[in-house]
C-alpha cells in the first residue's frame, strides 16, 4: 500500500458539511480528509449517512451547510456532470450497466464522440485503459455474459474513461468472490500508484483492515473517529461503530390491551428442521450451504447478518417461495425434499416477505381484499362458497383495530398504506391465520419507532402462545431484545448460533464480517 | 409435370424475395420503433396507409420515386400519432398500436374508396450488370425491381446507424435503459418521437409496395394482414435488422410456395395453405421465446412497452 | 420558453375519468365530421341522419339490440381476460371458430332436431368452440409466456381462411348461385326472437354473461385469485396460487364467450355462413373493455355506444356510398382520443413561464 503524504494538500477536503432532509439529518457537521495515492474506508451502519455523504461528493446535490475543496479550490456541485467534469467517480453498489450492449458501447455511453463510432479505435482505446490497470475485460463482450466481478471492471472503467482522479468505491466486494476480491484490490493498488484516491466503503472488517490506510467511522450523521489502520484493530473498530446503537430503544411495553397468554414452554420437539439444505439462485451459484438449524415452539430465534449473504433465499427457501436443492425441511417431524408455498400455507406457516411492497400487497385493491391474500380458501370468508364480503371486510375492521393499522377505512387502496400500516397489515394477516411458524423477514425496516414497537409486540405476544419464530433483522438491538437464541449468517452459511445470553453486540458484529472468534 | 425442377426453385426463390421485401421494411421499421422502447403494433394500419399513398401518387403523377417518397411521408406522420399518444400522452403502448391498426385500415378504405378497380403499371425488375450473371443467385438477388434494391440499402443504412453511430447508441439506451440516458442527459423523448417517425417511414415504403409492384391495383385492405406478421417478425429478428433479412425472406418463402404449390396443382385448399404463414409465424414466436426462456439473456431491448416518466419509477 | 409538464391530480374520481371519457367521444366525433366533410359528406346531415333514422325509428333500435349482441359478448370476454392483464385480441377468430361449428350442427342436425335441443346444444358447441381456439395460446402463454397478443390476433387469420375453406368447398350451398354461402339453417336452428321484431334472443345471453362473469369476479374463490393475481402477479405467486391454470382457465373462458358471439350472429342474424360474418366485432370488443375500465354496467354503456356506431356506420354506408371501413376508421379514432385524453384524468397540466 502507498502511504499516504499527508504533508500535501488533500485531493478532497470536506470541512463541516451538513445535508438536511425533511425527516433526518443526514450527515451532521462532518469533516473528511482524502489524500492523493491513498486508499481511506468509510464505515458506519444502515443510515449512518455514508450514501448521503458520497452523494454530496458525486455531485448529486448539493450539502446544506460547510464547504468542500478540491486540491484547495472550493468547489460546490450541483449536477453529477461537474463532479465528473472535476475528476469524481463514483461506482454504485448497484451497477447502472446496460445488459444487452457491449462493454464499450456501455463506457462511452454519454460522452462526447463523433456521429460516426469508429469502434475498432474506440475497443484500442478501451483495451489501452484496461490493460493500464489490471482491468481486463474485452471492450466487445455484451455486459449479461460477463461475471459480476467483469461488470464491475466495465463500471470503473465507466469513470476511468471519464478521467477521474478520486473514485468512490460503494461495498465494491458485496458482490464478489474472494478471489475476485483479491483481484480488486490489485486493481486499487494500482490506480493508486497512478496518482489516484480512493474512498472506499465497506462493511467488511478483513478487508478494510487489510487495504485501508485511514479510516473514518460515520455515526447518525455525525463523525464518530478518524483512524489510521495501523492503530487500530477490528474489534476497537467494532467497539466504536456499535457503541453508539446501543441504547435505541429499551423494554417495549404492549402498546395496546392484548391479554397475554400464559406463557408456553419451549417443547423438546423441533417444530422446523433444516439439515444440510443448499440452494441456488438463477444462475446457478450457491447461495446456501449446508443450513442446518432447529426451531422450538415458542422461540424466538434471531438471524443477523449483512444483506445479501443468504437471509433472504433461507427465508424464501423456508416460505415454499424458493426451491432447494439437496438436504430436508422436516415441518412436525415430516421431512421434505421439495415444498411449495400451498404447502407451507396448509402447514401453518407465516411469511413477512423482505419486499413487502413486491410480494406481500396488491396495491389497487382494498385493504380487505388484500387480507385475503395467502387466506383465498379461508371458509370464514364463504357462505356455500359464495364470498361475503361484509364478514372480508368485517375481518379487516377488526385487524385494523386491534393491531392499530391507520387507513380511511377498510375500503381504502392499499397503495395509499403508509410503509408502517402496510406492515402491521401483513404481519396481522400471517399472525390471524392458525399458523405455528412465522418466518418474519426484516419487520421493521424502514418503520419508525412506534410502528417498530407495535410490530414487535404482538411477535412476543404470539411466541408466548407457542408460535415459532424466526426473526431475520439487521437491526442487532431488535434481535437482542426479541431473541431466544441468535444465529449469524454470513457467505450463505450459518456461521454461529448462540442463546441471547451469551451474545453481545461486539460478537455478532464480527460474526456478520467473518470473523469468528 | 416436371414441376419440382431447378427453374422451379428458382422462380419460389424470386418469388420468395418479392413477397418477403414489404415485410422486410415494415419489419426492418419495427426493428427501429422497438429499440427505442416503443412497440408499434399499428403497422398493418401504416402499411395500408403507405399503399394508398404510393397508389394514389403513382396513378396522378406516374412518378415512382414520388410514390415511394410520399408513402413514406404520408406513413411516418399518421405513426406521429402513435408517438404522441404515447410518448407525451403516455399512454398504453399496445391499446395505442391496435387504435393505430384500426385507423390505417379505416384511412385507407375511406380516402381509397374512389380508387378500387384502378390500376398502375408495375414497376419493371432491373438487372444489376455483372451480379445478375451469377448462377441462381444473380437471377434471384440481382434481377428485381428497384425497391428490392432499395431494401438492401435500407437493411445495411439501418445496420449501420443503430451499431455504428453515436445516435444509433443513444436511441438504443432509450430502449434499454431510459432511466441512465435520462440521467446522462440524453431526452428518451426526442430519440422515442424520432424512432417512431423513422419507423413510420419504413413501414409506408413497405406498404407501398403492395400495389407498386405485387399488385397493381387497389383494394379494399390490400395488405391482408401481413403487417401482424411483421409485428411477429421484429421479435423473430431479435431487434436486428440483419436477422429481420433473413426472417423476412423466409417468410416470403411461405407466401410465394403458398401460391406456387396452388399453380402446380397440389392437393391442398389454398385455404390452409392460406393459413401456412400464420401457423408458421405462432411456431417461430413459440420457439424464440423458448430459446430466450432457456437461455435467460435477452435480445429484447429491456424498457420496450414500458411509459417512461422521469424521475417516476414504474 | 413556455415548459409545459404533468403534476399528478391528488384525487383521482371515476367521474373525472369518465368525464374525460365522454370528452373524447365527443372529440372523436367532431373529427369525425372532419372526415366526413374530407370525402364529400355533409357531417351535419350526416350526423343529423344517424340521430334521426337511428335513434328515433323503431327500426333503428331493433338494429341497434341485434348490433348490440354480439358487441356485449366479446366486451365481456376481452374484460375477462383483461382482469389478469392478459390481451386477448382473438376474439374475433373464437367468434369465426364458434360460428364454424355451430354451422356444423345446424346443416347437419337443423331439419332434424327440435329448436329446444339444437340451440342449447350450439351454444354449448360454440363455447367449447371458442374456448378450444384460444386454448392454444392460452398453452402458449402459460408454460412459455410468448406473447398473447400476437398469438390470439394470428389465430384469427387462420379461423378467417378456414371459414373461407368450408364457405367456397365442402359446405357451399349448391343453389347459391356460386357464392361462398353455405345453404340456409333449417327454421328450428335459428334463435328466437322477440316477438315480431327482428331482434333475438342473442343480447340476453350478453347481459346474462356479464352478470354471471362479474359474478364470479366478485364473489367467489376464483375470482379472488384472478384479482390478486391480475393486480400483482407476486402477491399471487406468494399467496400459493397456481397462476399458470389460472392463466389458462381465463383464456378459455374468454374464448368460450367469444365463440358464443359467433354462434348467435349466424343463427339469429345472418341464418348461414358466409364470409365477413363479423365486421370486426373481436377488435370492437377491447376497445369497449378498455373503456368500461372492467364495470359490468360501463360495459353495457359502452357496448350501446359502438353499437351506434356500427348502425350509424352502416346507415351512412347506404345514404352516402362510404366504405365499411369508416367504421374501423371512427373506431380508431375513438379509442386514439380516449387514450389521448385519458393522462388528464390522472395528472394535470402545469404551464411554467421561465
Amino acid at each position: 500500500m502507498t502511504p499516504a503524504n499527508e504533508t500535501s494538500i488533500p485531493v478532497l477536503e470536506l470541512r463541516g458539511i451538513s445535508k438536511i432532509f425533511p425527516d433526518v439529518i443526514a450527515n451532521e457537521n462532518v469533516d473528511f480528509t482524502l489524500y492523493k495515492g491513498e486508499i481511506h474506508t468509510l464505515l458506519g451502519e444502515n443510515g449512518a449517512g455514508k450514501s448521503t455523504l458520497m452523494n454530496v461528493i458525486s455531485g448529486l446535490y448539493p450539502a446544506d451547510a460547510g464547504e468542500m475543496f478540491l486540491n484547495g479550490e472550493k468547489v460546490r456541485f450541483t449536477d453529477p456532470s461537474q463532479a465528473i467534469e472535476r475528476g469524481i467517480g463514483m461506482v454504485h453498489q448497484h451497477f447502472m450497466l446496460i445488459k444487452n450492449m457491449t462493454v464499450a458501447e456501455n463506457i462511452i455511453l454519454g460522452t462526447p464522440q463523433r456521429f460516426h463510432l469508429n469502434m475498432k479505435k474506440i475497443h484500442a482505446q478501451i483495451s489501452d485503459l484496461s490493460s493500464k490497470y489490471g482491468l481486463m475485460v474485452d471492450p466487445a463482450r455484451m455486459i449479461q455474459d460477463l461475471t459480476v466481478g467483469e461488470q464491475q471492471r466495465v463500471e470503473i472503467l465507466k469513470v476511468l474513461y471519464r478521467g477521474a482522479n478520486i473514485l468512490i468505491l460503494d461495498e465494491p466486494t458485496a458482490v464478489l468472490s474472494p478471489q475476485e476480491s483479491d483481484s480488486l484490490f490489485e486493481i486499487i493498488d494500482r490506480m493508486l500508484e497512478s496518482g489516484r484516491s480512493v474512498i472506499f466503503i465497506s462493511h467488511k472488517m478483513k478487508e478494510v483492515m487489510a487495504h485501508s490506510i485511514r479510516i473514518t467511522i460515520l455515526g447518525r450523521g455525525k463523525v464518530l473517529a478518524v483512524l489510521d489502520q495501523k492503530d487500530t484493530s477490528a474489534a476497537g473498530i467494532a467497539k466504536i461503530m456499535m457503541g453508539q446503537v446501543a441504547g435505541k430503544s429499551g423494554t417495549v411495553e404492549p402498546k395496546h390491551d392484548i391479554l397475554v397468554a400464559k406463557p408456553v414452554t419451549a417443547s423438546d420437539a423441533p417444530v422446523i428442521k433444516l439439515e444440510n439444505v443448499c440452494a441456488t439462485d438463477e444462475r446457478g451459484h450457491q447461495v446456501l450451504d449446508n443450513i442446518n438449524l432447529e426451531l422450538k415452539a415458542g422461540e424466538i430465534l434471531g438471524m443477523a447478518g449483512i444483506s445479501g449473504n443468504g437471509q433472504t433465499v433461507l427465508a424464501k427457501v423456508l416460505g415454499g417461495l424458493h426451491p432447494f436443492t439437496s438436504g430436508t425441511y422436516t415441518i412436525e417431524g415430516k421431512p421434505f425434499k421439495q415444498v411449495s408455498v400451498t404447502q407451507m400455507l396448509k402447514m401453518g406457516m407465516g411469511y413477512i416477505p423482505e419486499d413487502r411492497k413486491k410480494y406481500g400487497i396488491a396495491k389497487g385493491l382494498t385493504i380487505g381484499n388484500n387480507f385475503l391474500i395467502r387466506d383465498v380458501d379461508n371458509p370464514s370468508f364463504y357462505n356455500a362458497r359464495i364470498l361475503n364480503w361484509k364478514s372480508v371486510f368485517n375481518y379487516a375492521r377488526g385487524k385494523m383495530k386491534l393491531f392499530d393499522i391507520r387507513a380511511a377505512s377498510e375500503k381504502s387502496l392499499v397503495g395509499n398504506l403508509s410503509g408502517g400500516n402496510i406492515q402491521k397489515m401483513i404481519l396481522s394477516r400471517e399472525i390471524s391465520r392458525p399458523i405455528k411458524f412465522l418466518v418474519a423477514n426484516q419487520p421493521i425496516r424502514g418503520l419508525d419507532i412506534n410502528a417498530s414497537q407495535d410490530i414487535q409486540a404482538v411477535i412476543r405476544k404470539a411466541k408466548k402462545e407457542g408460535l415459532s419464530v424466526l426473526l431475520i433483522s439487521e437491526d442487532l438491538d431488535e434481535l437482542l431484545l426479541m431473541s431466544d437464541r441468535i444465529c449469524v449468517m454470513y457467505n450463505g452459511r450459518i456461521i454461529d448460533t448462540m442463546p441471547t445470553a451469551e451474545a453481545t453486540i461486539e460478537r455478532i458484529g464480527l460474526l456478520m464480517t467473518g470473523i469468528r472468534k | 409435370m416436371n414441376g419440382f425442377g431447378v427453374e422451379f426453385i428458382i422462380l419460389t426463390f424470386i418469388a420468395s424475395v418479392k413477397m418477403g421485401t414489404p415485410l422486410l421494411f415494415a419489419t426492418m421499421g419495427g426493428v427501429v420503433n422497438e429499440r427505442s422502447g416503443v412497440v408499434n403494433l399499428g403497422i398493418d394500419g401504416l402499411m395500408l396507409v403507405g399503399a394508398l399513398t404510393a397508389f394514389v401518387v403513382k396513378l396522378n403523377y406516374d412518378s415512382t420515386w414520388l410514390a415511394v417518397l410520399a408513402a413514406a411521408l404520408v406513413s411516418a406522420a399518421v405513426a406521429l400519432i402513435h408517438a404522441l399518444v404515447c410518448i407525451s400522452l403516455r399512454a398504453n403502448q399496445i391499446a395505442s398500436g391496435l387504435a393505430l391498426g384500426l385507423f390505417g385500415v379505416g384511412l385507407s378504405g375511406l380516402f381509397g374508396a374512389p380508387y378500387v378497380g384502378k390500376s398502375i403499371v408495375a414497376l419493371p425488375d432491373i438487372a444489376v450488370p455483372v451480379l445478375s450473371s451469377i448462377p441462381l443467385l444473380g437471377r434471384v438477388l440481382f434481377q428485381q425491381d428497384g425497391l428490392v434494391y432499395f431494401s438492401f440499402f435500407c437493411v445495411a443504412l439501418t445496420w449501420y446507424l443503430l451499431f455504428y453511430t453515436r445516435t444509433g447508441l443513444n436511441l438504443r439506451s432509450t430502449g434499454e435503459a431510459p432511466e441512465v440516458s435520462n440521467s446522462i442527459g440524453l431526452s428518451v423523448t426526442k430519440y422515442r418521437y424520432m424512432a417512431v417517425w423513422v419507423g413510420g417511414l419504413l413501414i409506408g415504403v413497405g406498404g407501398a409496395y403492395f400495389p407498386l409492384v405485387l399488385t397493381s391495383f387497389w383494394v379494399d385492405n390490400l395488405t391482408a394482414g401481413r403487417g401482424w406478421i411483421a409485428v411477429a417478425l421484429v421479435i423473430f429478428a431479435f431487434w436486428h435488422p440483419g436477422k429481420a433479412l433473413l426472417g423476412a425472406y423466409l417468410f416470403g418463402a411461405a407466401l410465394a410456395l403458398q401460391l406456387r404449390l396452388q399453380l402446380l396443382g397440389v392437393k391442398m385448399s389454398p385455404y390452409f395453405l392460406e393459413m401456412l404463414p400464420y401457423v408458421l409465424t405462432i411456431l417461430v414466436l413459440t420457439l424464440a421465446t423458448i430459446r430466450y426462456n432457456i437461455k435467460g439473456v435477452s435480445q429484447m431491448p429491456a424498457a420496450l412497452g414500458l411509459t417512461f416518466v422521469k424521475g417516476e419509477k414504474h | 420558453m413556455l415548459y409545459v409538464s404533468f403534476e399528478k391530480r391528488l384525487r383521482t374520481s371515476f367521474y373525472t375519468r369518465t368525464g374525460y371519457n365522454l370528452l373524447s367521444i365527443l372529440i372523436a366525433v367532431v373529427i369525425g365530421g372532419v372526415f366526413l366533410a374530407l370525402v364529400d359528406a355533409n357531417p351535419f346531415s350526416a350526423y343529423g341522419s344517424i340521430v334521426s333514422e337511428v335513434l328515433m325509428t323503431s327500426y333503428g333500435w331493433e338494429d341497434l339490440l341485434t348490433k348490440m349482441s354480439p358487441l356485449l359478448l366479446t366486451g365481456v370476454a376481452v374484460a375477462l381476460a383483461a382482469n389478469m392483464r392478459i390481451w386477448n385480441i382473438g376474439a374475433e377468430g373464437q367468434l369465426y371458430f364458434g360460428a364454424v361449428i355451430t354451422t356444423w350442427i345446424a346443416l347437419n342436425y337443423g331439419s332434424t332436431t327440435s329448436s329446444a335441443v339444437i340451440i342449447p346444444m350450439m351454444m354449448a358447441a360454440a363455447m367449447v368452440a371458442g374456448a378450444l381456439w384460444a386454448m392454444i395460446p392460452a398453452i402458449l402463454k402459460a408454460q412459455y409466456n410468448v406473447n398473447e397478443i400476437i398469438t390470439t390476433l394470428l389465430m384469427n387469420y387462420i379461423a378467417i381462411s378456414l371459414v373461407d375453406y368450408f364457405v367456397f368447398g365442402p359446405w357451399r350451398d349448391p343453389k347459391g348461385l356460386n357464392f361462398p354461402i353455405t345453404e340456409e339453417f333449417a327454421a328450428s336452428a335459428n334463435l328466437p326472437t322477440f316477438g315480431d321484431s327482428p331482434v333475438h334472443i342473442g343480447i340476453l345471453f350478453g347481459l346474462a354473461l356479464i352478470v354471471i362473469i362479474y359474478f364470479v369476479l366478485k364473489k367467489t374463490n376464483i375470482g379472488v385469485q384472478i384479482t390478486i393475481t391480475g393486480d400483482n402477479p407476486d402477491a399471487g405467486f406468494y399467496s400459493g396460487i397456481n397462476i399458470k391454470r389460472l392463466i389458462i382457465i381465463i383464456l378459455m373462458v374468454s374464448g368460450a364467450i367469444a365463440g358464443l358471439a359467433g354462434m348467435t350472429e349466424i343463427t339469429g342474424v345472418q341464418h348461414r355462413l358466409r364470409q365477413n360474418i363479423s365486421l370486426g366485432y373481436g377488435f370492437t370488443g377491447v376497445i369497449i373493455a378498455w373503456l368500461a375500465r372492467n364495470h359490468p354496467l360501463g360495459i353495457v354503456f359502452y357496448t350501446f355506444f359502438m353499437a351506434i356506431v356500427f348502425v350509424g356506420g352502416e346507415l351512412l354506408q347506404i345514404n352516402y356510398g362510404l366504405p365499411k371501413a369508416m367504421i374501423d376508421l371512427f373506431q380508431g379514432m375513438i379509442l386514439f382520443c380516449v387514450l389521448g385524453l385519458e393522462i388528464f384524468g390522472a395528472y394535470k397540466l402545469k404551464f411554467k413561464w421561465v
